[in-house]
């Protein structure tokens, strides 16, 4: 107990309270400027922090990480640009809510479900860290492809009105994800020739292109005069009440759990928990049809979540030195350099460098509230710019964005591909979000099913004879049936909306 | 009705592709070692398999609708209600091919050098009417974005001929 | 209303300078600036008599990139960035490492071979670079690069649990004869080096029939499921099973390497038991092959001073990373009988045909 409180006062000097601050300062900047990833942030912030005693460098990177979680969400919500990809859920109700002039109260939403979320993880780190890691050592390859399989199934869910169109996005989300190398064989797929695909198409020109470049086009097609209009300044209920963060309370606390469990499996992480979150969250929710219109609890659940997962991927690191994605590889790296190494011993030779990684973690969330409070008045002014020249910046953004995660000119140009190819859908009435998480775990569901495959002999009793997969693949034909029940359901309800041409329709 | 209608002709033209995409793309750009496990064209197949089936399904449930409600859709074709107005689109591909003009530039050009004229026609294009202050905006925003990407997140951008 | 905005407008952008300022000077912190170091130190008479032999330079002039071809933050990027903070002193210039991932390190070496060789764009490259010129179909050639310096060798080893019915390689392989297709190893993706060089292990082994090869996408993946019993075996780097080693979760078979390595000193090595499996990962640097020889010796003797530093031994081995060091002509001796040997070695265990 004392080696805990003296850990916990080693926290308050000037030096580590600042680094904290500073940490969570260049996470959201890095986190909010589309593709800067959380992982280029931190890598970026790894070799000053070899330099730091240990404490300065944990509150450093830690509130980097909790930073930069939240700071996907800034852009997400004004200019439908996921900063990072686990805030690509948070587009879907907090951009809308922006376009209904809510900007702030999403923003603010989207912070203290973020700190909410992120003390979940926290606590679920601190109680249940050796239990946790003994079932992820559980997860194989039939048990991955259980869960993704589940996560497919949601799908359903965030297909809005046509279940039809929904599966036809996911399934070309699918074929999308196979561009690349087989990854069994190796052998190419759809890579024409060009080593810039060899890889793969890169997760953020898809996110960026069909989220942000797709709105950029669609806002386009409102003409010159009506793009140059000064916004209204209208302030619409712009507050965030006591009242309503508490009405959130189950839905941040569900999310936030949800996010730390699949933070905990390596290899998963904030874009799948983001939308698993959200769509959980549509099904349980008592007015589903209201997601995606701009409802707080869209953007509570995705963020509680992708805060989780930092609490979450800290498991199998510190339990037994896995990383569970790239950040925390990095973050091994760090704990390394410093003469912490992460792994089944730490807990018995080291606690008290686990002390200082949970008091981090905690104290980021502090740092994230402090640090998003004052920025975000300062953010919510980018609404107050007239589209005509909003938009240009933001297709700037976008460019320097997918440039960067692999410094290639390609990935841009594939951005531009999307961007138009979302134009077609939205205007077509196919949802983009199945797409995007078809496109996230379609990968990860094909990787797994054939390494079960060569594991059992080609023999898909595989699947059925273990528990965990069996309960996972079962729940997921369950939930689909649920879905597409609920769908037939909600589709009796008509829903007036305004149309591109500024009349109503119903839809 | 229009939604109708344009499902349709969305739905026939996924099964096209469809058809496409199996016989003639997968073969091309999938080679199909033999090997213990599922070839490597199976996935794609089977995902390519989902949307032709479902575009088919979407193409025969709106034919079915057009059908039920055949007055109403040809009146509604009549009054030419069912035209798609192409030249709406034309800003966009404006927009579209300015984008990878200037992408193709940057590598020549830079970063900088390409941004700045590129955004000024862009800020014209989605209406900003005053040049002058399309330039102020261009010349400020674009060195900014560049000096935060290249030395705050080390990020080396395409070199132009004076550097940067 | 508005003072309030303004101060909290003040207030972030004062955190952002200072986290910029933090960010920017990063970079090099321990290091002096480069105009001190007199450029006369280049022009120096070196060990090699080639040095005087050659016109002068005043290369380098301004920064030097080298190219990583793997993602940022990963092992490699990392091994990579422990040559910049001496590069100031014995460079004359500071070093920007670049990330180009993608096609195991195909990328960035395609740009690197279609760069200018004037000796500011140079590769950081390991074993991959052979693998992919006859795995992967590559728009450059072996005699496209010329090695510059080896920066690190390290050597992989096979692992699996601790409660596995087998201690050495010899019993390893008795139970796969006697229980064919039952163990299961994994590696971090086809075409890696970890995957060659498993292959490679197997194959002296005289195993390779007789167990299955499963495709992970990482090596954090793979050991997590032999931890979890889902695979009987993997093949990682020393750095990733330390820890799990010294803990008694897992055990090592053999480690492929001449000798025995410091990071596991009680593993035995493939060659004392028997199989001829020795081969390690090196890394290095390399330029573009037209690059003129006084520039290319000006680098060797730059890297040379960089790498057997102290200051590299002592960051490189929190990383895990041995210390060695060969110097250009050694390097790329090394590196040209690497390219043939990759290519016999991957038609013997049957990767390409």
């Amino acid at each position: 107990m004392s080696l805990i409180l003296e850990t916990l006062v080693g926290f308050f000097s000037v030096q580590v309270l600042f680094a904290l601050l500073a940490g969570v300062a260049v996470g959201i900047i890095g986190g909010g400027l589309p593709g800067i990833s959380p992982s280029m942030t931190i890598a970026l912030l790894l070799p000053i922090s070899l330099y730091l005693p240990t404490t300065v460098a944990i509150a450093l990177l830690m509130g980097a990480y909790q930073g930069a979680m939240f700071g996907g969400s800034v852009s997400a919500i004004l200019i439908n640009t996921p900063g990072t990809a686990s805030a690509a859920a948070t587009t879907l109700d907090g951009y809308k809510m922006a376009l209904n002039g809510q900007a702030g109260k999403a923003l603010l939403m989207a912070l203290y479900a973020s700190c909410t979320g992120g003390i979940i993880g926290t606590i679920i780190l601190l109680a249940m860290a050796k239990p946790l890691s003994a079932v992820t050592l559980k997860f194989g390859p039939p048990e991955y492809f259980g869960l993704m399989l589940l996560s497919l199934a949601l799908i359903a869910g965030i297909s809005g009105r046509s279940l039809l169109k929904g599966i036809i996005s996911a399934s070309i989300g699918l074929l999308f994800a196979t561009v690349g190398m087989d990854p069994i064989y190796g052998s190419k797929r759809f890579t024409f020739g060009n080593i810039n695909l060899g890889d793969g198409i890169q997760t953020l020109s898809i996110f960026i292109g069909l989220f942000a470049l797709a709105e950029v086009l669609s806002q386009l097609s409102k003409g010159k005069a009506d793009l140059y209009q000064k916004p209204s300044t209208l302030t619409v209920n712009d507050k965030l009440s006591f009242a309503e963060y508490w009405s959130q309370k189950s839905n941040m606390i569900i999310s936030g759990v949800m996010g730390a469990l699949i933070g905990v499996l390596p290899g998963i992480g904030g874009s799948t928990a983001c939308f698993v979150a959200y769509a959980e969250a549509q099904r349980r929710s008592k007015h589903p049809e209201k997601f995606g219109t701009g409802i707080i609890d869209g953007v509570a659940a995705p963020e509680a979540a992708n805060n989780a997962v930092c609490g979450g991927a800290l498991v199998p690191m510190l339990t037994l030195g896995i990383p569970g994605d790239v950040v925390t590889a990095i973050l091994v790296g760090a704990l390394i350099a410093h003469g912490i190494k992460p792994g089944p011993l730490l807990f018995i030779d080291d606690i008290g460098s686990v002390y200082k990684v949970y008091i981090a973690l905690l104290l980021s969330v502090v740092g994230l509230l402090i640090i998003g409070r004052l920025g975000i008045p300062v953010f919510s002014k980018i609404v107050k710019l007239r589209k005509a020249v909003l938009l240009p910046l933001i297709f700037i953004i976008c460019v320097v964005g997918t440039y960067s995660s692999r410094a290639n000119l390609f990935d841009t140009m594939m951005m531009v591909g999307f961007g138009a190819l979302g134009f077609i859908l939205n205007k077509n009435g196919f949802p983009i979000p199945p797409m995007v998480i078809a496109f996230v775990i379609g990968t990860q569901l094909e990787t797994s099913l054939r390494q079960s495959l060569l594991l059992s002999g080609n023999n898909p009793a595989i699947f059925f004879t273990r528990p965990i997969s069996c309960v996972l693949i079962v729940g997921a034909i369950v939930f689909a049936a649920f879905m597409v029940r609920r769908n037939r359901k909600m589709g009796n309800k008509e829903i007036v909306v305004i149309n591109d041409a500024g009349e109503e329709e119903v839809v | 009705m229009k939604k109708v209608y344009s499902d349709l002709r969305s739905g026939i033209l996924l099964f096209v592709i469809s058809l496409l995409m199996y016989f003639v793309l997968i073969p091309a750009q999938i080679s199909v070692k033999a090997g213990k496990n599922l070839a490597a064209d199976f996935f794609p197949k089977l995902t390519v398999i989902v949307f032709g089936l479902c575009g088919l399904l979407l193409a025969v449930t709106s034919a079915y609708d057009l059908y039920r409600r055949r007055e109403q859709a040809a009146k509604e074709r009549a009054q030419g209600l069912w035209k798609t107005n192409y030249k709406a689109f034309l800003p966009h591909a404006i927009f579209l091919v300015s984008a990878i003009v200037y992408l193709m530039l940057m590598q020549y050009l830079g970063f900088v050098l390409s941004s700045i004229p590129f955004l000024i026609f862009l800020l014209w294009h989605f209406g900003s009417p005053s040049w002058g202050k399309n330039l102020v905006i261009a010349a400020v925003y674009v060195p900014i974005v560049y000096l935060i990407f290249s030395y705050g997140f080390r990020i080396r951008f395409p070199m132009g001929p004076l550097g940067f | 209303m508005k003072r309030s905005v303004f101060t909290r407008a003040t207030a972030l952008v004062f955190a952002l300078v200072l986290a910029l300022a933090g960010c920017a000077s990063g970079g090099a912190p321990a290091s002096s600036p480069a105009a001190d170091v007199p450029q006369s130190q280049e022009a120096a008479p070196a060990q090699s008599q080639e040095a005087s032999a050659l016109p002068a330079t005043d290369f380098p002039t301004k920064p030097v990139e080298i190219v990583v071809g793997f993602s940022a933050g990963g092992g490699t990027h990392l091994a990579a960035e422990l040559l910049t903070p001496e590069a100031p002193n014995f460079l004359g210039q500071p070093i920007q490492i670049t990330c180009k991932p993608g096609a195991g390190g195909a990328v960035g070496a395609t740009a690197v071979a279609t760069s200018k060789a004037d000796g500011y764009t140079l590769l950081y490259a390991t074993m991959s670079l052979p693998i992919s010129l006859y795995m992967d179909s590559v728009d450059f050639s072996a005699d496209d690069f010329v090695g510059v310096a080896l920066a690190s060798d390290v050597a992989p080893a096979l692992a699996v649990r601790a409660d596995a019915p087998f201690d050495t390689a010899e019993e390893l392989v008795e139970y796969t004869k006697a229980h064919p297709g039952e163990f299961s190893w994994g590696h971090p993706g086809v075409g890696s080096t970890l995957h060659v060089l498993g292959a490679n292990m197997l194959f002296a082994m005289d195993i390779v029939n007789d167990v299955t090869e499963i495709p992970f996408a990482g090596t954090s993946e793979s050991i997590s499921a032999v931890l979890g019993g889902h695979i009987g075996g993997a093949v990682c780097f020393p750095a990733s099973l330390t820890e799990q080693v010294k803990a008694g979760e897992l055990k090592i078979i053999g480690v492929s390497s001449p000798e025995r390595i410091a990071d596991l000193p009680d593993a035995p090595t493939f060659i004392e038991q028997g199989y001829n499996a020795t081969l390690t990962s090196t890394r290095g640097i390399f330029a573009p092959a037209d690059t003129p020889p006084e520039v290319l010796a000006v680098l060797d003797q730059a890297f040379e001073k960089i790498i057997t530093s102290e200051d590299y031994a002592r960051r490189g081995e929190t990383l895990g990373e041995p210390p060695v060091y060969a110097n250009a002509a050694d390097f790329d001796k090394m590196y040209r009988e690497q390219c043939e040997m990759i290519e016999k070695l991957l038609k013997e265990i049957g990767l390409i045909d």
